[in-house]
């Protein structure tokens, strides 16, 4: 037997009043306040047009917020006076990453231990970063813990092999990517000059961080300065893909 | 460069929190433009971020530079034409970074044309 699809209109009747959060309400039994928090996480990330979320448990509210592109763009009014004053730093502004410890303890303090969730959907014309649910995950211990700088090193290695050329460590010390390719002088002694502490650039990178840098050692190369187990390092990959090498070491940690 | 071009450029890429324009040689920041009001301490020290990577005179200073961290990417792009002038904005994570420079680029050489 075929299966059967409504018809075109209805389609696209349907499609709008999901775009516009009409759906029914979505009801949740959360059995203690980790599933909770899962359980509204999750369905941030189910947004990816801007939503404006309602949370209740039973006729209590609990609190407003707003969605959008899969992450949490804002925090509205709590049900609780006394937590809405509590946390008005991080209260009706757009959110950025750097809010992610407030709000993750506004999330516990405002979510029950136990209770049925009831989530409504409106419409919303918020725009702006926010906070990937990933992020409020890791943050809160039910997400896997982030990988730590080797296994982000060797997941960059594995996904940038094409655009990679050598990983310079200092002295001399060099792991080249491609046979045959050797460093030129002058753009080793660039390198050591860069991760020569404190005045090298390498003194304003932090244990998680990588600065991507163009224009410096010749224009072919890009260089991207971190910190390994063993100490500072340089990677030095093609120019064109230094913007795509910090997007994608700015993401790992987020990776599952 | 004016705040509208500012607030354009920014409205260009949906995770840009921030972009602002500084004078490395002066440490002061000339304009900005943010998702939300931020305290002036986060523009002080993306200023002083922009002066470290560009300082006036330094040898191995990059054309353009972007700082990856978990929390999301500075990005750093230095005018061709006046080299005090750097362009600063900060990226959550996940952003795509491929068209930054060349989107700042543009807006350098527009405003240094007088369009």
């Amino acid at each position: 037997m075929s299966e059967r699809r409504p018809p075109p209109d209805v389609q696209a009747t349907l499609a709008r009043a999901a775009a516009f959060g009409l759906a029914p309400q979505r009801r949740y039994a959360a059995a203690h306040r980790e599933a909770a928090l899962a359980f509204f996480l999750d369905q941030v990330k189910t947004c990816q047009l801007p939503r404006r979320m309602r949370l209740s448990a039973g006729q209590a509210p609990l609190l407003q917020a707003d969605a959008a592109g899969g992450r949490l763009l804002r925090l509205g009014p709590l049900g609780d006076d006394a937590l809405t004053r509590a946390f008005v730093d991080v209260l009706d502004r757009p959110l950025t990453a750097e809010d992610l410890p407030r709000v993750v303890d506004c999330l516990v303090a405002v979510m029950p231990e136990a209770a049925v969730l009831m989530l409504t959907l409106g419409r919303s014309d918020l725009a702006g970063s926010g906070l990937p649910p990933a992020q409020v995950f890791q943050a809160l211990g039910l997400y896997p813990a982030a990988p730590d700088r080797q296994a982000r090193l060797d997941t960059l290695f594995a996904a940038a092999e094409e655009v990679l050329i050598a990983l310079y460590t200092g002295q001399d010390k060099t792991r080249l990517f491609r046979n045959g390719t050797e460093l030129p002088r002058s753009l080793i002694a660039c390198l050591d000059r860069l991760l020569a502490g404190p005045g090298g650039l390498i003194g304003m990178v932090g244990p998680e961080d990588m600065l991507c840098l163009t224009g410096v050692g010749g224009p072919d190369h890009g260089i991207g300065l971190l910190h390994l187990p063993e100490g500072p390092a340089a990677l030095v990959f093609e120019a064109e893909a230094s913007a795509d090498l910090a997007a994608f070491w700015a993401e790992v940690p987020l990776m599952p | 460069m004016t705040r509208d071009d500012l607030a354009d450029l920014r409205r260009d890429f949906a995770d840009c929190e921030m972009l602002q324009l500084v004078d490395v040689a002066a440490r002061t920041v000339l304009i900005s433009d943010s998702i939300s009001r931020l305290g002036q301490e986060h523009h002080d020290a993306l200023c002083a971020q922009a002066a470290a990577l560009f300082a006036p005179g330094a040898v191995d200073s990059p054309g353009c530079a972007l700082l990856a961290s978990p929390t999301g990417t500075r990005v750093f792009v230095a005018s061709q034409l006046d080299a005090t002038e750097v362009l600063c904005g900060v990226f959550a994570p996940g952003a795509d970074l491929s068209m930054v420079e060349e989107a700042t680029r543009a807006v350098f050489a527009r405003s240094e044309a007088g369009g």
